[in-house]
């Protein structure tokens, strides 16, 4: 195993009356690239913000590497905490690169200029000139060529377009297999984000929703369809995420282990069934009734 | 963690002297555009203004331009405390090695901008000469140089302390801690420091005193600053 792990006991953070975060345990494993996913305001930047001791708790514990981290040199020396907007000297991107190396023993000067090139961002502009997806750029490169043993990437990707997103995930998951570290991504591109992720955890309003191997979670998302009345009787006692009817077609969405012999049930009851991508599940899961953003479908 | 997976591991000065040389590398960029600016102004500009309109000019215009200018740089100092923080952590160092990377940066500064004091006096002797005019300049320019750094120095730390109450506890405490900034002018009117050059030993030692005062309390606050969230 490379890279530090993350254990996280019952940790909440409270800006006065409101509870950012309320007792989230958790661990992100070491040497292993995992995903913070949940909705806005679910607590993703403050949980991140809280490991790179950004800020204390306000209760619980966080152990990096098996420390604190607050004022920590050898553990903070190992974090890296990339946010969109791009925590780097506002000087021009060849300094950003020059401040990297004077400040990180890990950074790769090789790969640093290999991205630059890559994402194509003027040396000589100055970073307050660049625009939002040159920002989120050039936090890609710094997050990257840190190569620091906890990399913690908030919403890095968000206003880049989609050819640079990609050359982003290809260029960490060739680093990451290259150099292996623990690697956190927190994003709203899960369908962009899904191949790279070994383990996932949701935050809802934040706590801890699931967290799981992404394997096991895409396993336990499944959607079935069919007669509505076979597929209620199909579904028994799993837990039911969505339910869609369309005259005497039901589609529903189950998150859950449904045994081994599931897939022989469903074609013997004629239902089709069929898993459910991460971004689909998240979304069922994540999903409140009466909110504003709810896709539609009865429950 | 294996430091060899992760590539090459250099090793590297700490980080309190890393982040000071970049402070200071940065403050001297501006100090090339704004140090000839105020000799040319301050010694070259303003006499000959006062010149062309037949006004006599003070003992020394330089003396006013050397007393005033740490205000600015008090600023310049604020500012560079709010901006560079977060960045400084996410780059995986302390905000204990930030404080006193700042405080050795501040007092470093200070010593530059220093440098330019007899310098500007010599210039202005020469062209108050020029004019016919008397010229007043301090009996130690030694002296002068010394009292120059220590005030610089309780500016911008006075500065950096009000700066990071106000980043920390919010925006009445900023404005509550605002009379710090004018710390140096209460403590040398207390002290009678009237002269450039009329600082004896017990009021250096006063002073030297205060830049430590300033130097912990900064860290002190610094200490538990939370860093804000950031928006593209």
């Amino acid at each position: 195993m490379t890279g530090f792990g993350v254990e996280l006991r019952d940790v909440s953070v409270r800006f006065g009356a409101t509870v950012a975060l309320g007792g989230v345990t958790a661990a992100f494993l070491p040497g292993a690239i995992s995903g913070l996913l949940g909705r806005n305001g679910s607590g993703k930047t403050t949980l991140l913000s809280t490991i790179a001791a950004f800020r204390r708790p306000s209760g619980g514990s966080v152990r990096v590497d098996g420390e604190a981290p607050w004022e920590n040199p050898r553990v903070l020396a190992g974090i890296a905490l990339v946010r969109e907007a791009g925590d780097v000297p506002d000087v021009r991107v060849g300094e950003v690169l020059r401040y990297g190396a004077a400040m990180r023993s890990t950074w790769s000067g090789e790969v640093a200029e290999r991205l630059l090139a890559r994402f194509d961002l003027p040396r000589r502009k100055r970073v307050e000139h660049l625009s939002r997806g040159q920002r989120g750029a050039l936090a890609a490169v710094v997050g990257i060529a840190s190569r620091a043993p906890l990399t913690l990437l908030d919403e890095v990707t968000l206003g880049m377009d989609a050819p640079a997103r990609y050359a982003c995930y290809d260029e960490l998951l060739a680093d990451y297999l290259a150099h292996p570290r623990t690697v956190v991504l927190a994003s709203h591109l899960i369908e962009e984000v899904d191949r790279l992720l070994e383990h996932v955890i949701v935050l809802d309003r934040g706590r801890v929703l699931v967290a799981d191997e992404a394997d096991a979670l895409r396993a336990r998302g499944v959607r079935v369809s069919g007669e509505a009345e076979r597929v209620d009787a199909f579904v028994g006692d799993a837990r039911v995420l969505r339910r869609e009817t369309l005259g005497r077609s039901a589609v529903v969405t189950l998150y859950g282990d449904l045994g081994s012999d599931a897939r022989a049930r469903a074609r013997e009851k004629e239902i089709e069934m069929h898993p459910l991508p991460l971004q689909d599940l998240f979304v069922d899961l994540t999903d409140r009734p009466g909110s504003a953003d709810r896709p539609g479908g009865a429950r | 963690m294996s430091a060899a997976s992760l590539g090459t591991v250099r090793a590297l000065p700490s980080s309190t002297w890393r982040t000071a040389r970049w402070l200071v590398g940065n403050t001297l960029g501006i100090l090339a555009v704004v140090a000839p600016l105020m000799l040319v102004l301050g010694v070259g500009v303003a006499p000959a203004t006062m010149a062309y309109f037949g006004v006599q000019a003070p003992a020394s215009l330089w003396s006013f331009a050397v007393e005033q200018a740490p205000g600015v740089f008090t600023l310049v100092i604020a500012a560079m405390t709010i901006s560079q923080l977060a960045t400084h952590l996410a780059f995986g160092m302390t905000r204990r090695s930030y404080a006193a990377a700042v405080v050795l940066s501040v007092v470093a500064i200070a010593l530059l901008l220093a440098l330019l004091v007899p310098l500007g006096y010599v210039l202005e002797a020469a062209h108050f000469r020029a004019y016919g005019w008397a010229h007043e300049a301090p009996d130690s320019l030694a002296l002068a140089l010394l009292t120059s750094v220590l005030r610089t120095a309780v500016w911008g730390l006075a500065g950096a302390l009000t700066a990071a109450i106000w980043y920390r506890f919010g925006g009445f405490a900023g404005v509550v801690a605002l009379p710090l900034t004018a710390i140096y002018p209460i403590v040398s009117a207390g002290m009678w420091i009237e002269r450039a050059d009329a600082l004896g030993a017990p009021e250096a030692a006063m002073l030297v005193g205060l830049i430590a005062l300033l130097g912990v309390a900064y860290a002190a606050v610094v200490a538990g600053i939370a860093v804000r969230a950031r928006t593209a």
